[in-house]
């Protein structure tokens, strides 16, 4: 697993108040029930409080899943 | 579900009843909601400033026909949490949808999802719709969620398309959804 997989597991594990070891590898909006809009809303707003800066529209409607969360950290 | 058009409709989801609502329905949490600052950004709109008054003209403008405006009860207490409006056009078969969580203590819960997926079977299948849209004024990321995770595809992202509710240009994002879609959503979850 690679540095921003694992930081995409941290932060998803935060937001949904989860240890990272609870966060399935393929945790996604429509199959993990503790993914649910407040954690959503979380997970973004600490994506990108990392990044320093606000993430492109593009990107917050394409985040839903793990990998997703990766690509763009 | 037993329901003729131009008469209020009812149905229910495992937690909620669903009611079109009526002038006599409304009480002080419903006016509420239309004033509170933070419901209403969800809207890009102020508080409204309204009162009982306001809030009739506003219930009795929904035929439940072209236009439905159902208040979300908790069946436990049969309390009215928030309330969920359709516009249903015939001749596109499309309808547009947007929801109001306003007790805030149901927040993060599931409600939309839960009630949402009761109506968009109403709407394909009761209406015989082929497409539910809804728009998102600005960076709403809860409402954004509860798209995606419903299997809306995110069809556009209209730049600075009109002015915030607190000032500048925001995005107005749209998404969409084909019968065929929750068809297939539907198939994927049982």
């Amino acid at each position: 697993m690679n540095t921003n997989s694992n930081l995409a597991k941290i932060l998803l594990a935060k937001a949904t108040e989860r240890t990272p070891d609870e966060v399935p590898g393929g945790a996604a909006v429509d199959n993990w029930d503790a993914w649910d809009s407040l954690s959503h809303m979380r997970l973004i707003l600490a994506m990108e409080s990392h990044l320093g800066r606000e993430l492109p529209p593009e990107a917050v409607v394409e985040i839903a899943n793990l990998e997703d969360v990766a690509r763009y950290l | 579900m037993s329901w003729q058009p131009g008469q209020p409709l009812q149905t229910m989801t495992e937690r909620f009843v669903l009611r079109s609502i009526l002038p006599a329905h409304i009480n002080k949490a419903y006016i509420s909601w239309w004033n509170d600052e933070e419901i209403q950004a969800g809207f890009n709109f102020k508080p409204r400033g309204w009162g009982l008054k306001e809030a009739q003209i506003h219930v009795s403008k929904f035929d439940n026909k072209e236009s439905f405006h159902l208040g979300i009860y908790d069946k436990a207490t049969k309390q009215m949490i928030g309330f969920y409006t359709m516009f249903v056009n015939y001749g596109t078969k499309r309808a547009l949808t947007n929801v109001c969580i306003g007790d805030k203590s149901w927040w993060g819960k599931g409600v939309v999802l839960e009630i949402r997926s009761k109506m968009l079977d109403f709407l394909f299948f009761n209406l015989n719709l082929e497409k539910v849209v809804g728009t998102i004024h600005g960076r709403n990321l809860p409402s954004i969620y509860n798209y995606k995770a419903q299997g809306f595809r995110n069809e556009a992202i209209v730049r600075s398309h009109m002015i915030g509710a607190n000032g500048g240009r925001i995005d107005e994002y749209h998404f969409g959804l084909l019968k065929e879609e929750w068809l297939a959503k539907r198939k994927e979850s049982q």
